[in-house]
């Protein structure tokens, strides 16, 4: 999508389009000095003076592209798998529900354990050790029988979101879950 | 010709230096450098065992790497050239600064030229780098132990 908003023919095709045709190939033309070409420095000026324009206009498309990529969350996306008691499902997604700042996440039980992989929309990251810790004790207050693993870490995430397809598999998914653990207390 | 007319002359003769053109070419090179980083450490996370905590370091051994290979090839410069700060900024710049100089002493011998020469400039980076990170260090223990933050 990016790419073929801001590819350059496109850029000239709109100008041409505009009126500016000639004007705007000759722009094109002259962007890349004899010196530049041989990979040597650029001319003064050869980015603003004469591709000016042309840079405006990737920026703003690429502005429209960032901004509309931005609007279309909605709600997290809660899954639960592994071997969930009755209302272990509706409660697990209660607590992570209130949280705004995840865009989804995978909770697994597995005999006393309850392992979470969380996505954390991307502004938020910065702030992802307080929503980790955040959610870990809210998740500890709501099931205090089960050793509660929680993390935002991309890798766990995509880790806990592999053990889905082992709904079926028992002794792999207790494995996996093991080594999930661990990782997730990996430092160096 | 005094001091001031000659500084005066030579500002009027010396070309304008393009700041705006320099600024963007530098936050393009310095960006994508990062993401051709972030790529090789989602290669890592996705294809080994690393946690986005652990992918750094072999995220940043790997840049170094290839960074050195470029400089050796000559390739480095010219990235250098169009990109200025943007390409010395990032961790790219310590392996650049390490593998040029020691090209550039190579005739000094491997010892005294190569071995002597090649962290005069990566060096300082080492030394202020742990010294910075000791203060950092220093400054936060000392906090924790107040209360004032956690670890």
């Amino acid at each position: 999508m990016i790419a073929y908003l801001i590819r350059p023919s496109d850029i000239l095709d709109k100008s041409e389009r505009a009126g500016h045709g000639q004007q705007a190939q000759v722009r094109l033309r002259n962007r890349a000095s004899p010196g530049e070409q041989q990979g040597l420095e650029p001319g003064p000026h050869s980015w603003t003076k004469n591709g000016g324009g042309v840079l405006k206009k990737m920026l703003g498309a690429a502005g429209i592209v960032l901004i509309l990529s931005g609007c279309g969350q909605g709600k997290a996306e809660i899954r639960v798998t592994g071997e969930p008691d009755a209302d272990d499902e509706q409660r697990a997604e209660r607590v992570l529900d209130g949280e705004e700042r995840i865009s989804s996440a995978v909770a697994v039980f597995v005999k006393e354990d309850l392992l979470v992989g969380v996505d954390v929309k991307p502004l938020s990251r910065f702030k992802k050790a307080k929503i980790e810790e955040k959610l870990k004790k809210k998740m500890e207050e709501e099931f205090p029988e089960r050793t509660v693993t929680l993390s935002g870490d991309q890798k766990i995430y995509w880790e806990t979101e592999k053990l889905e397809k082992l709904r079926d598999d028992k002794k792999k998914l207790h494995d996996q879950v093991e080594t999930i653990k661990s990782l997730s207390k990996e430092e160096t | 010709m005094d001091q001031k007319t000659y500084s005066q002359l030579e500002q009027k003769m010396s070309p304008k230096v393009p700041l705006a053109g320099n600024l963007i070419r530098a936050f393009l090179t310095g960006g994508l450098i990062c993401a051709i980083g972030q790529g090789i450490m989602y290669f890592y996370m996705y294809f080994f065992d690393f946690t986005e905590k652990t992918a750094g370091n072999p995220t940043v051994a790997t840049l170094i790497f290839i960074v050195m290979l470029l400089t050796g090839f000559g390739k480095y410069k010219k990235i250098a050239q169009f990109g200025g700060a943007g390409s010395a900024v990032p961790v790219t710049g310590f392996g650049n600064a390490m593998i040029s100089s020691a090209i550039e002493h190579r005739t000094e011998g491997y010892v005294l030229g190569v071995g002597g020469n090649m962290f005069k400039l990566a060096g300082s980076v080492i030394v202020f780098g742990v010294f910075a990170a000791f203060v950092v260090a220093l400054i936060k223990t000392i906090l924790v132990k107040f209360g004032v933050v956690g670890w």
